[in-house]
């Protein structure tokens, strides 16, 4: 079955009876420490979320965390640590052993774009390794250099092609891969956006003085119309971009994913594609404007 | 001493008659695999290169894999001890057992390229500088390592290492990419394909305090320029490759 992967959050961890109830097989979150915010999880500036539309995207206590990994721990619900930042200092090992190890060693799994850090993680308990999409891997010959360095699940960039997703999955049925769904705020590809996102002023990608230009990239959009081929793969799993969004749209967002997962009565991408837009509308109350990247 | 290289990708760059003080030729791109050079284009450029006494690199971009097999193909002709500077782990997943003259080059090493970096507090600043990164490379078989000019220093001078030993591309400093180009320009509505460049000014601030450089956009990527060369660079920093030949009297030494 292809799993749903949710975002975990602070601000999420009230809802996460309802999201598993709803769905929802297994989490990622991250963890900063305040003290030292430039080494830490994934975070590409410190002010990233200054909309209150946003919450924090980071667990900040380190028993906060702890207390919830146990808790999905209790309903056999996996938790992935994202680890995936691009630059690290040369502090960074040290923060690693000093804060990490513990959180390293009960959660599931660790995200990570960082190919030297691969053996470091393992080292210090990791059950397994996913290579983040930060990674950016193109190609097969990627997908087995991150394999021989420790890697059983692949992240898969946006921008690779479903029909290619599919072929990944088939050449390499010892690992589990993950599709990026929903929630795409990005319209560069994620390992190889050297910007800073929303500090001290917007976004370069959403700058609004830029944005008529930038729009000329085309977003991904949903992908939700891209799942016919996808579901078939049972080593594809379905990844939920999001942390730190609205609760509520992560929520829907889950039940979404599961009820077209469930749906195996459809045989053809027309009449699922048709569907899948019936059960968007039901859900986010908006008409699918087809202005996406949507694969053909 | 420092070697001064230029980007090229077609023959007729060479043509340029004002390259005195270049001694090498770095043939390539790093973000469009649509765009490599052939086996016939690499094999006439090597020879006007020879003629003019100037050495090349291959510089390979990121690689989706409808290019892969081609771009390997080609590469594989290419004698073993040929420089190559490798942009996608997964080529030298595919050469590390034929070619042994690698370089790691600027899109695999993550250091910040915002324009707005020397306005930022001292913690954003330089975070990439991680022994354990580059050691984990040479470990590989890297023995070189390329980076952009950004407009901040290179190194944390508490923790730079003369064992790693560097490149510098300038003036075009890539801060971001777009790679759903790469299917054949299906989806696509900046072509790479077209022989004409597309580089649009898409961002300049009259506030230079905050946004001193210009945003500008050409394929399939972000870019600004940073003209200005340190002059005193480590002894580490041993190469400088120069983006565009046409741009070459534009660079200033500081």
């Amino acid at each position: 079955m292809n799993k749903i992967l949710a975002p975990l959050y602070p601000a999420l961890t009230p809802f996460i009876s309802e999201i598993i109830e709803n769905g929802a097989n297994s989490f990622y979150y991250g963890f900063i420490d305040l003290g030292h915010p430039s080494i830490t999880t994934r975070r590409q500036s410190y002010n990233r979320y200054s909309s209150t539309n946003y919450s924090e995207p980071n667990f900040i206590d380190k028993n906060e965390i702890i207390i919830t990994i146990h808790r999905l721990k209790s309903n056999n619900i996996n938790t992935f640590l994202v680890f995936n930042e691009h630059y690290y200092n040369n502090g960074v090992s040290n923060f690693i052993e000093d804060y990490l190890t513990n959180i390293i060693e009960l959660s599931d799994a660790v995200i990570i774009s960082n190919p030297a850090f691969f053996q470091k993680i393992i080292n210090l308990g990791a059950k397994r390794i996913i290579a983040s999409v930060g990674t950016h891997i193109f190609n097969e010959e990627s997908i087995k250099f991150y394999k021989n360095i420790g890697a059983d699940t692949i992240v898969i960039p946006r921008s690779i092609r479903t029909d290619e997703v599919v072929k990944f999955a088939k050449t390499f049925p010892e690992l589990d891969f993950e599709y990026l769904i929903l929630n795409d705020f990005c319209p560069f590809t994620d390992g190889l956006c050297r910007s800073f996102h929303g500090f001290p002023f917007q976004s370069v990608c959403y700058y609004t003085a830029i944005s008529d230009k930038i729009g000329k990239y085309k977003q991904y959009g949903c992908r939700l119309c891209n799942l016919f081929e996808i579901l078939m793969q049972n080593n594809i799993n379905l990844k939920i971009a999001g942390r730190g969004h609205d609760p509520e749209i992560i929520i829907k967002n889950v039940k979404v994913l599961n009820e077209i997962r469930a749906n195996k009565d459809i045989k053809n991408k027309i009449d699922f594609r048709d569907f899948v837009k019936n059960r968007y509308i039901n859900y986010f109350g908006d008409v699918c404007n087809l202005n996406c990247r949507k694969d053909d | 001493m420092i070697e001064y290289c230029i980007r090229i990708e077609k023959a007729q760059e060479l043509e340029f008659k004002n390259i005195l003080g270049i001694s090498r030729i770095y043939l390539g791109n790093e973000t469009c695999p649509g765009r490599f050079p052939t086996k016939a284009e690499i094999t006439k450029i090597t020879k006007i290169a020879k003629f003019k006494e100037l050495k090349i690199t291959i510089l390979t971009p990121l690689i989706t894999n409808n290019y892969f097999d081609s771009i390997c193909k080609t590469i594989k002709t290419l004698p073993a001890t040929t420089e190559i500077v490798i942009n996608d782990m997964g080529l030298f997943n595919a050469l590390k057992d034929t070619h042994h003259n690698l370089i790691l080059g600027r899109l695999l090493i993550p250091i910040k390229k915002d324009i707005r970096m020397d306005i930022t507090n001292d913690y954003n600043r330089l975070t990439f500088f991680n022994p354990d990164f580059f050691n984990f490379y040479l470990e590989l078989g890297f023995n070189r390592f390329e980076i952009d000019n950004v407009q901040y220093s290179y190194f944390d001078t508490k923790h730079e290492s003369d064992e790693f030993i560097f490149s510098v591309y300038l003036p075009e400093i890539i801060t971001n990419i777009q790679t759903n180009h790469c299917n054949k320009c299906k989806t696509s509505i900046i072509c790479p394909h077209k022989e004409k460049e597309i580089t649009n000014i898409i961002y300049k601030d009259d506030h230079k305090e905050v946004y001193p450089y210009e945003i500008f956009c050409k394929r399939n990527y972000i870019f600004y320029r940073n003209y200005v060369v340190n002059k005193t660079l480590k002894n580490n920093i041993n190469r400088i490759i120069i983006t565009n030949i046409y741009e070459l009297d534009k660079i200033i030494f500081k």
